[in-house]
């Protein structure tokens, strides 16, 4: 049985909320790749990498039970908050995939073969394998946010009332209809 | 002969294509029609939502679709549009 908070079941919450700070994870963007120097710096920014990816996957295997759970345990009062929690993972899936397309990954990862680093073939290799590894997370992730989304959509319209419209089998009535909403 | 397709709008999908506005209403509209018309059409993707008997969607462009459940009244079955919202394709 759920504890239940804004209607949905908390732990669905604790993983959406995580879900949400896993997709502003960040790579290190230009700047500071640019400022690095060290290998203790390669080497924290290897461990950040690895810690973004680890935290993204951990959610992403969170949600989805979750998301199975709730929709095998469906009750009335679950739809309050939900809308909230759609309008969440839309956020969250927008700010992942912006980050994606404004190839900010791609710019650290060029870089990488052009900065004066001091770092030798093999310190680069290793970024870069690492920076690949998170852009394929992450656009995992991205699609799973929209379907998680998707789901809980769907699972919304089991519990609400679907309204007083009528139903058309001619579409041009139901294009007149929708014309005049 | 097949049936015609029936579909019934949902309070929600009424107010999601107004707050959407143009051009994504003209768009939503026309995949309406090509599912009434001819579901099975390859560029509407009339496709099920995975783990979720009697929930489908049809595509409106690269970033929105539809969402339908399909339902049943006196007269059978029909489709309920239940919602249209952003379905970003492009990592995918």
């Amino acid at each position: 049985m759920y504890t239940r908070a804004m209607g949905l079941p908390a732990s669905l919450l604790t993983d959406l909320s995580e879900l949400g700070k896993a997709a502003e994870s960040r790579p290190p963007g230009e700047a500071e790749l640019a400022a690095l120097s060290a290998k203790e710096e390669l080497l924290a920014i290897m461990a950040q990498l690895a810690a973004q990816t680890a935290r993204l996957q951990k959610s992403a295997d969170g949600i989805l039970s979750q998301l199975d759970r709730l929709a095998a345990d469906l009750a009335p009062e679950d739809l309050e908050g939900m809308d909230e929690v759609v309008d969440q993972l839309q956020r969250a899936e927008g700010r992942l995939r912006e980050t994606l397309a404004n190839s900010q990954v791609k710019r650290s990862r060029d870089k990488m073969f052009t900065l004066r680093f001091t770092w030798t073939s093999s310190e680069k290799a290793r970024v870069i394998a690492t920076l690949d590894r998170f852009v394929e997370v992450a656009k995992r992730h991205a699609d799973l946010l929209r379907d998680a989304r998707w789901r809980l959509m769907a699972l919304r319209a089991k519990l609400e009332d679907p309204g007083d419209a009528p139903v058309f089998s001619d579409p041009d009535q139901l294009l007149k209809y929708l014309g005049s909403r | 002969m097949t049936p015609p397709i029936r579909t019934k709008p949902s309070a929600r999908f009424i107010k999601s294509r107004a707050k959407l506005g143009e051009p994504i209403a003209t768009r939503t509209d026309k995949a309406l029609r090509k599912f009434h018309e001819s579901p099975e059409r390859p560029g509407l993707n009339f496709e099920a939502v995975k783990n979720l008997a009697g929930f489908f969607t049809i595509r409106v462009n690269r970033s929105f679709r539809i969402m339908l459940e399909q339902r049943e009244d006196e007269d059978g079955p029909y489709f309920l549009i239940v919602d249209v919202a952003s379905h970003d394709d492009t990592y995918s």
